[in-house]
């Protein structure tokens, strides 16, 4: 089955004077349990194709199907309820919440769910799953980048969702933590079958994934 | 989420550090000032205690000698004494008029001409000296329905009252000034010490009670005294002028009356005639200006409104910069499943607990204030008007009213204050909210 499908989008920023177009004409398939890697150079439109699948943004045009469901036309709600269940995002700044503890940051997309089961079972399991369960007290502050964005990777599997969506996951990391991500997410995608879109700048860590798909000025290009 | 948002607040107290001392700071400027503007609108809303917006005040005046309508004829005690009792008959007779009663001792109920004066004792009761305020009347004039003085449960009917010939050692009284010497009891029939004479005590026997009367708006109803009097002193001298003071029917528009009143010539009685009437609400107003109540009250609200806004315009800014820089955090929130509604409502509540724990340390910093200086007791004369006990000098009441109030303004500022930028902020595009620098 098909975990994302997009079919001729296009994205289209307008102001009072310019319109830019972000993204033209893509269309793009993901299977179950891929792992893909986007690549392009910046301002390419990358992480716009991201956040359009990551139904943070709509298309100008085209149709989104995530998990066989085609998402125009739903509402706030709907799409809030849909993110939940299906999606877990990584963020290059990580975006951790500095006002709450590593356990807490990881509680938030549970908090959202209407039959959460036992939370905190759930929230122990993903930090045990990325190797900070030793960690669950500490405040983002108090954390390396790595650590950050382990906790930031629990954050995004603790509702299982079946795809993961990874912004630039090692863009503010060292190569060594960066490796050690790499792995965290490789071994979320062979152990436990998710699917990962990752946008990204380094061709060593595309070259580890499934598939890379190359942009260019909004358009695909490979 | 609820615990999600006390770990949230209790995790960003540092933060919320000078937001809370401000809202505790603005919780008593607030007290202060809602305190005073809250007893003083009450007070003004309080009924006056007779039918202000019935009345008119008319005064009548004889012709002078040198009047070439002058009546020679009029001259003679017993003449004069009927061409009043005519004049009165033809007041009561005009179309629109309920009832007509000589005016009491002054034009405004308690106005100047009352006498402070100490009343002596009641029976078995130490001797209290307070301010009170007489009120003479002429008997058997409709005096209290005229006025619309009500009597209270216990006491024979305003008519009665009006029609009952006082001895010299009778008086009817206000209710507040029963309370005063005998508190929740019935003051009919109750006998204050008027004089010891060769040995012998001598007292003055309460025949009625009527309820509160105020004067002017800001005071509260005071203690009255109403004893008999002949309207023209003894009644061996021929009269000059004298006040009349007329009830109109409901509906019956007063302008048209005095407009016809004035321009009526022909309402004559023997040498008198109608010199001005005038509106008893005018006649209150134009009291209150003379002791520049509406003056300093303008002022106090325009100055009171004027810190009040500022307050809470500071604390709308406040919470409205703070929430707007929680842009990030709430596109998380929403990235990861968050309605928008979910996400409004946490900030808003967030704030809520915040004003009211501040609230809560203000009122009770403000308490310790309170109970050592009092609260707001309106007017300054309020001090001897005030016996009744009603809210305002009820502490645990009026601190509780008040602090409602305050906390009511409080949680709509802030909540103004963070609906609104949480409601733009969650509509924001998730993914402008998420853009990195």
């Amino acid at each position: 089955m098909l975990s994302i499908s997009l079919k001729d989008i296009n994205k289209i920023y307008r102001t009072k004077s310019i319109e830019t177009t972000a993204l033209e004409g893509v269309s793009l398939d993901i299977d179950e349990g891929e792992f893909v890697s986007i690549m392009g150079p910046s301002g390419c439109g990358k992480s716009t194709l991201l956040n359009i699948m990551g139904l943070l943004d709509t298309p100008s045009s085209g149709t989104v199907e995530i998990c066989g469901r085609n998402v125009a036309g739903l509402s706030d709600r709907a799409l809030a309820s849909m993110r939940n269940a299906t999606l877990g995002f990584v963020f290059q700044s990580f975006h951790l919440i500095n006002s709450l503890s590593v356990f807490d940051n990881v509680m938030v997309p549970l908090i959202y769910r209407r039959s959460p089961g036992d939370r905190k079972a759930l929230v122990r399991q993903a930090l045990e799953r990325v190797g900070l369960s030793h960690r669950m007290g500490h405040m983002p502050s108090q954390l390396s980048g790595g650590q950050a964005q382990r906790v930031a990777i629990a954050r995004a599997i603790v509702g299982d969702p079946a795809i993961i969506l990874a912004d630039e996951p090692c863009g503010n990391l060292d190569s060594h933590m960066g490796a050690e991500i790499m792995g965290l997410l490789h071994s979320l995608n062979r152990d436990e079958g998710r699917t990962i879109v990752m946008v990204t700048h380094n061709d060593e860590q595309a070259r580890g994934t499934d598939r890379v798909i190359h942009f260019f000025d909004g358009r695909r290009v490979k | 989420m609820v615990k999600m948002i006390f770990k949230n607040l209790w995790n960003r107290r540092r933060q919320n550090a000078w937001l809370f001392v401000e809202l505790i700071l603005v919780t008593i400027l607030t007290w202060i000032m809602t305190d005073y503007v809250t007893v003083g609108m009450a007070d003004t809303a309080l009924p006056m205690g007779y039918d202000v917006g019935r009345l008119v005040l008319v005064d009548v005046s004889s012709l002078p000698e040198a009047s070439p309508d002058y009546k020679a004829e009029y001259d003679s005690v017993d003449a004069n004494h009927r061409a009043v009792e005519a004049m009165m008959q033809h007041m009561r007779g005009l179309d629109g008029v309920e009832r007509a009663a000589y005016m009491g001792s002054c034009p405004v109920i308690g106005g100047t001409s009352n006498v402070n004066t100490g009343m002596g004792i009641g029976e078995a009761i130490d001797t209290l000296v307070h301010g009170v305020n007489m009120v003479m009347f002429e008997p058997d004039t409709e005096f209290f329905e005229t006025y619309g003085i009500k009597a209270s449960a216990g006491s024979p009917t305003a008519a009665e009252l009006s029609a009952r010939r006082m001895s010299d050692y009778e008086i009817i009284i206000s209710r507040e000034y029963g309370e005063l010497f005998w508190p929740g009891e019935n003051a009919l029939g109750k006998r204050f010490l008027n004089e010891v004479k060769d040995g012998d005590s001598i007292f003055t026997t309460v025949t009625g009670v009527v309820e509160g009367i105020r004067w002017i708006s800001p005071l509260r109803s005071y203690c009255a005294v109403f004893s008999n009097r002949d309207p023209w002193g003894d009644r061996k001298r021929p009269v000059s002028e004298f006040q009349v003071v007329l009830r109109l029917g409901e509906g019956v528009d007063h302008s048209d009356f005095l407009n016809a009143l004035r321009g009526n010539s022909s309402l004559r009685a023997g040498n008198f005639f109608v010199q001005t009437a005038t509106d008893y609400v005018d006649l209150l107003y134009n009291t209150e200006e003379q002791y520049g109540i509406h003056t300093e009250r303008r002022q106090m609200m325009l100055l009171s409104a004027f810190f009040l806004l500022n307050l809470m315009l500071g604390t709308i800014g406040c919470f409205w910069l703070q929430t707007n820089r929680r842009v990030e955090e709430i596109g998380v929130l929403r990235s990861f499943g968050a309605r928008r509604s979910q996400v409004t409502c946490m900030l808003v509540a967030e704030s809520v607990i915040l004003t009211v724990a501040a609230f809560m340390i203000g009122a009770l910093l403000y308490l310790q204030y309170a109970v050592r200086n009092g609260l707001a007791d309106g007017f300054d004369a309020n001090q001897d008007s005030n016996v009744i006990d009603n809210w305002v000098r009820h502490f645990g009441m009026h601190f509780t009213i008040i602090s409602v109030i305050v906390l009511a303004i409080l949680v709509v500022c802030v909540v103004i204050g963070t609906l609104i930028p949480a409601i733009r902020a969650s509509r924001v595009n998730v993914s402008e909210a998420l853009r990195d620098e």
